[in-house]
């Protein structure tokens, strides 16, 4: 009774889910909205697409990848009615939906994992960011409000990734966010727009006080362990201040030329070498700092080299009390459901994820003349994200519910900037990013939960080394410091000797001499070996080995952190998404051949067609590996026992469809044994059912 | 006013003759043809062209420095500026009548052969959008993305090279215009390192001929449903059944041994350098010996904002070896007169030395290079003010620039073409005009 009960109860508990999985209130709202707006415009909607077309566009937008031949079979055999809904939800809630917001993420905000060690921290709070679906209005504060060293908070890589370039950084924040182009007021009024020059400036000063280079609590740190050095070295600093004063009378000639500071500048410099990374992957806000007007500014409001006072754009200007708060006040601007561009532009964002197009185009250019699509639809979107406070997740899942998500495509492109319809979605090319993790899945199967272990763990290291240097008291920083600077000095002389013979190779390289390049190179690598041998026998001799700091850590970890400038993204042997490998990739991979963002400019991938593409995929590594006989797809080819099962492997695993009857007639002459299958599975993974999005 | 009307209606008058030929005839303009339409027919346009000295390039090697190439360390130093402006940069006096920064020595060599254009003048100053500007001659639209120079000129061109597009594109990445509007087969061929030549441009060897051969036949069965739905409204359709054609015969092409850098001996090596930027130039010395039209390649980097003085010791020897020797080769083989060397950039850096001794954009005076192919060396166009800050004589803006190119190649700058939404383009932009003064 009590098993049978149970079993009703969970039957039940499936039905009601069934039923409220259907569609959400938000994109049955949708629906109506579209549907008022297909009535005004005299437009019919496209039909709604077969099974086939429609659990390949669902795995493709919403997590990133084609799907598997069992995810395509189970799909497509299932009876339930609710089950494209059903499906929806399930993969808005998979590990691939992660992948595919990082990848979101990377791109809108130029990702470059490798650059110092900040690159490496930007990532894991792009990477973290995207796992837990933060809050896109929480995300940008912490971005824009971000202080102090990248390993203690990784969202200042949002500004370490455009060092000494403020007034850079401001246009583009403005832009990816804000869908306002001000570029151009950087150097002169918008020829265009109201935005004027000193507008710019205004608005560059919020973060004005910007220093990549100065910090004052290591400023402090470092003058702890010079005076330690100094008694260490038994410098008396008062008699040589005496004999500065005596010397020179007053103490207040060039301080540059003093003996006490020459003494003294050469020891804060060896004393500052633990921090020589620290600095570049740490800024500071000082709020001394201000923006001035610029040498050459030409206009009636103020004279070049005027002080800026902060002021933002539109909306409302919040309460600015101190200048320490600037960035604050400002993120605070910019993130705020009254400012009237950051939720609209995150919507229209969010719909091109879907659909391919924008309600407004171009995302990050709106001016007083945009034309918008289905204005309701993107006010009521506008609306829910305020509602649900910037939820991504929970909004794109209304966003896929909506019955436009089913329906076939429009095939003709629309240039951008016109206003579209949608009738139906745009047909539209898989990107880099997709047909690199479809063929992975080709190879080994859902692998979308898998995360880069070395790479998390690497970055934890690293976090880990940072804290045990902060906690360091003066003694042991002394001691970590005099320990590099004795082990740089010991192999100051090889490593001089190995620059020396690289700039003489380099000298050949560019002279075009290789030969005479690879036989200076394999001497320099030589003697860098040496070198390390030198240094690391040094610092044995100083007792590295048995040296612990504070909270048990080695000292060799503590020494990697202060002295490695860049945290090179590890390598990934094996197969992962796309998300998991460093950003941007290589420009020779295939990823980048088809167009994926090279992470200079926000969302500049590109969909266009080359012929280096086709011949990537007539003759390149990454489909050979596909077709090589390895793999998911092979062994399942392998052991399927007749031709008709083969054919219908390759169409699930790679159109998501049975082959219909046509189709078994005119391609299982092709399929009759194994190993004579190649040529119909390339001209498979070659055709434009593979590789557009339908 | 008057008088413009009169010379868009001849324009256009032209153009409608020149498409009536092509519909009458069937043929393009050319031959007793062409004499209907040319010459004393056409008195009005000489007026329009007056100088007769342009049309003498078949090639362009289009180099881009990318990031905005600092003018006043490279072609337009300001001796008398001081330290102030010109930092740790000294002044060489070359033997035509110009002064370089000094690390171009070798360029100066051949001083006599160049063009220097020191009054660009635009108001783009920010990187993606001043790229745009300078090879397109249009400021970027969301609405449309207009051809670049090579994109013009591969469509205004006879292709002279059965086997590829005649428009090569060398290290540019992403956001290259390329041929924009036009139709894909205009689209250049983008090549990434030069020294790896054209990837994948090999069967595998493993694979049977016949095999190949079916796989490209099963392709076309497969695609055919897609075509009949959806190659009506989409270029990019239509584009990979273009793309799959060309990179086959490709592959079957002799042509092929274009990219393969390793023909050259040791001693060319040499001369140009080895700096992927010289490989780059002399790939595309290469292509123009196969008839390529339009090949540019891009040098990236220039963006100095920190160190201008120390990165300039490092960089542009680079340029200067690379860039006087494809000058002195093309010119030991013969083609310099008919091959036009371009080098530009999106703008120039401030005077003003910042506190990382380094400069900013600066799009207000800056300076570009042309050689070859009917160009006049040794001489110097525009000038710019005791600072470098200002154009004072000669302004000349990427539209200018263009239809400097267009005049070379001798195709109508001003010739309008339209986009698919039936919008009016030219070569040389809203209203630019070749620099006639630039022809010998």
């Amino acid at each position: 009774m009590r098993v049978k009960f149970t079993w009703n109860f969970v039957a039940l508990l499936t039905v009601l889910t069934n039923v409220l999985v259907a569609q959400t209130q938000q994109s049955k709202k949708i629906n109506t909205l579209l549907d008022e707006g297909y009535k005004k415009l005299e437009v019919i909607p496209n039909a709604t697409v077969d099974d086939g077309t429609f659990v390949r566009r669902a795995y493709i937008n919403i997590i990133g990848r084609i799907p598997t031949m069992q995810e395509a079979k189970a799909f497509l055999d299932a009876k339930k009615p609710n089950k494209r809904h059903e499906l929806i939800d399930t993969l808005v809630d998979s590990d691939g939906f992660k992948s595919k917001m990082f990848l979101f993420y990377s791109e809108l905000l130029r990702l470059k994992s490798n650059n110092d060690q900040h690159g490496a921290g930007f990532h894991q709070f792009i990477h973290e960011s995207a796992q837990t679906n933060k809050p896109f209005d929480k995300m940008v504060y912490e971005m824009l409000s971000a202080e102090g060293h990248v390993a203690e908070n990784p969202a200042v890589g949002y500004y370490l990734r455009d060092p000494g370039m403020t007034l850079d950084n401001v246009s583009n924040t403005v832009q990816v966010f804000l869908g306002t182009q001000i570029g151009c007021a950087q150097c002169h009024d918008h020829p265009f727009e109201d935005t004027t020059q000193m507008d710019y400036y205004k608005l560059a000063a919020f973060s004005g006080g910007f220093d990549f280079k100065k910090n004052p609590e290591i400023q402090a740190k470092v003058k702890g362990i010079t005076k330690l050095a100094l008694k260490a070295d038994d410098v008396d600093v008062k008699s040589l201040i005496e004999a500065h004063k005596k010397k020179f009378n007053k103490g207040k000639t060039n301080k540059n030329q003093s003996p006490k500071e020459k003494v003294l500048r050469k020891y804060r410099r060896e004393s500052s070498v633990v921090f020589r990374q620290y600095r570049r992957n740490q800024y500071h806000d000082d709020k001394w700092k201000r923006l001035r007007l610029p040498h050459d500014y030409q206009y009636n409001d103020g004279e070049p080299g005027d002080l800026v006072k902060p002021e933002v754009l539109f909306g409302e200007m919040p309460e600015l009390k101190d200048n320490s708060q600037r960035r604050e006040v400002f993120a605070e601007w910019v993130t705020s459901p009254k400012n009237p561009q950051f939720t609209k532009v995150l919507a229209n964002r969010l719909w091109v994820d879907a659909f391919g197009y924008g309600l407004v185009e171009p995302l990050d250019n709106w001016t007083d003349r945009t034309k918008v699509s289905h204005k309701p639809v993107l006010d009521f979107l506008t609306e829910e994200l305020k509602r649900n406070k910037y939820n991504v997740k929970e909004t794109l899942r209304h966003i896929y519910h909506a019955i436009l998500f089913q329906r076939t495509v429009y095939p003709v492109k629309i240039e951008g900037g016109k206003t579209f319809h949608f009738a139906g979605p745009l047909l539209r090319r898989m990107s880099g990013e997709e047909i690199h993790d479809s063929f992975m899945t080709l190879e080994a199967g859902v692998i979308d939960g898998k995360l880069n272990k070395e790479r998390m763990s690497a970055w934890k290291k690293h976090v880990e080394n940072y804290k045990v240097v902060q906690k360091m008291s003066s003694e042991e920083l002394y001691k970590m410091n005099s320990m590099i600077v004795a082990s740089e000095k010991a192999a100051v002389d090889i490593r001089r000797e190995a620059q020396k013979l690289k700039a003489e190779a380099n000298k050949a390289k560019l002279k075009g001499d290789d030969e005479r390049y690879k036989e200076i190179m394999s001497k320099v690598y030589k003697k860098n070996r040496e070198a390390i041998a030198q240094s690391k026998q040094t610092m044995m001799s100083m007792g590295m080995q048995s040296m612990t700091m504070s909270g048990g850590e080695s000292a060799k970890g503590v020494i990697k952190f202060a002295t490695t400038r860049n945290l090179r993204f590890p390598k990934t042997r094996g197969y992962y998404r796309a998300s998991e490998k460093q950003q941007p990739f290589d420009p020779s991979s295939l990823v980048r051949e088809f167009g994926a963002t090279d992470g200079e400019v926000s969302n500049n991938s590109s969909d266009h067609g080359s012929i280096t593409q086709a011949l990537a995929m007539l003759n390149g590594k990454e489909i050979m590996s596909v077709t090589d006989g390895k793999g998911k797809l092979a062994a399942a080819l392998k052991n399927a026992g007749s031709a008709e099962k083969r054919l219908e492997i390759l169409f699930l695993s790679l159109y998501s469809r049975y082959p219909n009857e046509a189709e078994v007639k005119n391609y299982s002459k092709f399929t009759q044994k194994y190993h004579q299958i190649y040529p119909l599975a390339k001209a498979m993974i070659n055709s434009k059912s593979f590789l557009f999005v339908q | 006013m008057k008088n413009t009307a009169h010379k868009l209606d001849t324009l256009s008058r032209r153009s409608f003759m020149t498409g009536a030929a092509k519909s009458f005839f069937g043929v393009t303009i050319g031959g007793s043809v062409a004499g209907m339409f040319a010459e004393s027919a056409w008195a009005e346009d000489q007026i329009l062209h007056a100088p007769k000295s342009g049309g003498k390039a078949k090639s362009v090697i289009y180099l881009y420095m990318s990031g905005g190439l600092t003018h006043l360390d490279t072609f337009d130093p300001k001796p008398k500026a001081g330290t102030s402006v010109m930092g740790s940069t000294n002044t060489i006096h070359c033997k035509a009548d110009m002064q370089l920064g000094h690390c171009m020595k070798n360029i100066a060599k051949v001083s006599d052969k160049i063009a220097l254009v020191r009054s660009m003048n635009t108001t783009q100053g920010a990187h993606a959008q001043g790229k745009y500007f300078m090879r397109t001659a249009y400021t970027e639209r969301p609405s449309i993305t207009h051809p670049s120079a090579g994109g013009w000129a591969n469509k205004r061109m006879e292709n002279r090279n059965e086997n590829m597009p005649g428009f090569v594109t060398i290290n540019t990445g992403n956001g290259h215009p390329g041929a924009g509007f036009f139709e894909p087969k205009y689209n250049p061929l983008p090549i990434g390192k030069a020294e790896e030549g054209l990837k994948n441009s090999k069967k595998k060897h493993w694979i049977t001929d016949k095999a190949f051969q079916d796989q490209l036949d099963l392709r076309h069965q497969l695609d055919a449903e897609f075509d009949s739905k959806y190659n009506f409204g989409y270029k990019n359709v239509r584009a990979y059944n273009e793309m799959y054609d060309a990179a086959v015969k490709l592959m079957h092409s002799e042509d092929l041994a274009a990219f393969d850098l390793s023909k050259e001996d040791k001693a060319m090596h040499l001369l140009y350098g080895g700096h992927t930027f010289a490989k780059g130039c002399l790939l595309a010395r290469r292509l123009v010996e196969r008839n390529i039209n339009f090949v540019e390649v891009e040098f990236g980097g220039f963006d100095w904002h920190n160190d201008n003085f120390l990165q300039m010791e490092e960089k542009i020897p680079v340029l200067d070896q690379a860039v006087s020797a494809l000058i002195s080769d093309l010119e030991q083989r013969g083609l310099l007169d008919t091959t036009l060397v371009v080098l530009a950039t999106e703008f120039g850096r401030t005077p003003k030395i910042n506190q990382n001794q380094g400069r900013d954009h600066y799009p207000k005076a800056f300076s570009c290079m042309m050689a070859g192919g009917g160009i006049k060396g040794g001489y110097v166009h525009g000038k710019t003010d005791e600072k470098g800050s200002q154009v004072v004589e000669g302004k000349v803006d990427a539209g200018d620039f263009n239809a400097t190119i267009a005049h070379a190649l001798g195709i109508k700058h001003d010739e309008v073409l339209y986009s698919p939404s039936k919008r009016p383009f030219k070569m040389s932009g809203k209203d630019g005009k070749p620099i006639y003064q630039m022809f010998a």
